[in-house]
């Protein structure tokens, strides 16, 4: 076959535009990557926000959740000590020794009970109160709580070596077993709630578990209980969040239980 | 000395191509490629370009099985979604980009100068040269990806 110096100019024109096309491809390729990549740590970034948001109210919830607790024990119990301590200061006559000194006695013990108190609820002010105690203690609190006010009777068991979660885990687990615990008080009326905490080595359960009223989960899920923004939608949203496994089992008449997994 | 050289940089560009690639598709397309392009260059040495001539049909074979690695190295990569490093300063593309560069043109240049033999014999070994150029380019950007490497890591 012969060739031209015009076929030569042709193949120059073919090379150039090769090489173009070579160059015009990376440069895409970059380009198109570039903004790949941005959209993705965008949707990253948009997920942490969201994660810390959850978290940021599921705290903001443990702390209303705490102080509803404290006004009502400042009110119902320490209130009650302190009255009774005034009443029995007024009562007090220096006159008659004896019963001035029986009265006095009582009402040492009974600053010394509101000194307890206080002290134990000055515990539960702090902010960090959930993250820095183990989640043992903070649920005990709060099943002390629940006792005195719904007369029911609680029991908490840990099996396994307790150890102390992450703060993000310590934070929504409590918060997951609080909303637990207040829906069996307030819809439930049992009779006995149990929270089991289990530490293996590497896994973790919560278990909430109540003999109350129970309910039908699937009328439940048609009516609209586990829509967005409810208690329990929160409480699946949030273990998913630091990755757990959550389940809720309940029946009519037959309680309900609620299990975080880690 | 082309007749051995060839394969062994092809086997040694397809290796690092198997390393980089996490998809076992291409690992196992990878794999075969070598036993293929091991295959046709002895048997081109034996039957159709003996060591006195250019090995140019291994030579443009191996090349057009670094494009194809290339272009699934760049598909691989535009397929990721888990690099939080901007690909520019990603070292293992700028050598890919190099290879991709190198051997585009030197398919190209190949056929340019069997062209040219044909108009004017002895221009055509001069434009050899665009290998060169082509070669000094791979080298700039494994360069540019071994600086990219120690920022990274630093």
């Amino acid at each position: 076959m012969r060739y031209t110096s015009e076929d030569i100019v042709v193949v120059v024109i073919a090379g150039t535009l090769l090489f173009l096309l070579l160059a015009g491809f990376i440069l895409a390729f970059l380009f198109l990557s570039e903004k790949r990549r941005r959209a993705h740590q965008r949707k990253l970034l948009e997920v942490e926000q969201t994660y810390q948001r959850e978290l940021l109210q599921a705290q903001i919830e443990v702390q209303e959740q705490t102080l509803q607790h404290i006004s009502q024990e400042l009110h119902d119990n320490i209130g009650q000590i302190l009255s009774l301590v005034k009443i029995n200061l007024t009562q007090v006559d220096v006159r008659e020794e004896e019963k001035a000194r029986e009265k006095i006695g009582t009402t040492r013990s009974l600053v010394v009970k509101a000194l307890e108190d206080l002290r134990s609820l000055s515990k539960t002010l702090n902010a960090d109160y959930v993250l820095r105690s183990q989640l043992s203690e903070a649920l005990r609190f709060e099943l002390d709580y629940i006792r005195q006010v719904c007369g029911c009777e609680t029991a908490l068991t840990v099996t396994g070596i307790e150890r102390v979660l992450t703060p993000q885990q310590q934070i929504v687990v409590f918060r997951i077993a609080q909303e637990a615990l207040n829906n069996a008080v307030k819809y439930a009326a049992p009779r006995n709630i149990r929270v089991e905490l289990a530490y293996g080595e590497s896994s973790f359960r919560l278990q909430v578990k109540d003999d109350g009223t129970g309910f039908d989960t699937e009328s439940a899920t048609s009516s609209g209980v586990y829509e967005k923004g409810s208690g329990l939608a929160n409480m699946k949203t949030r273990a998913a969040m630091i990755g757990a496994k959550y389940s809720l089992q309940s029946l009519p008449g037959l309680g309900t239980s609620v299990k975080v997994e880690l | 000395m082309f007749h051995f050289l060839n394969p062994i940089e092809y086997i040694l560009y397809a290796l690092f191509f198997f390393e980089l690639t996490q998809k076992s598709f291409t690992k196992k397309f990878i794999l075969t490629t070598i036993g293929i392009l091991t295959l046709f260059s002895i048997s081109n040495t034996l039957w159709l370009q003996p060591l006195a001539e250019d090995n140019s049909n291994a030579y443009l074979a191996g090349a057009a099985f670094m494009i194809v690695y290339s272009l699934l190295y760049f598909l691989e990569l535009y397929q990721r979604e888990d690099f939080f490093v901007p690909i520019v300063k990603m070292p293992d593309f700028w050598i890919v980009t190099g290879i991709f560069f190198l051997y585009a043109g030197s398919f190209f240049v190949m056929g340019f100068i069997k062209i040219i033999s044909a108009i004017e014999p002895e221009t055509a070994p001069k434009l050899y040269i665009i290998n060169l150029f082509l070669n000094i380019l791979l080298y700039a950007l494994v360069f540019y990806g071994f600086r990219c490497a120690t920022r990274v890591k630093t």
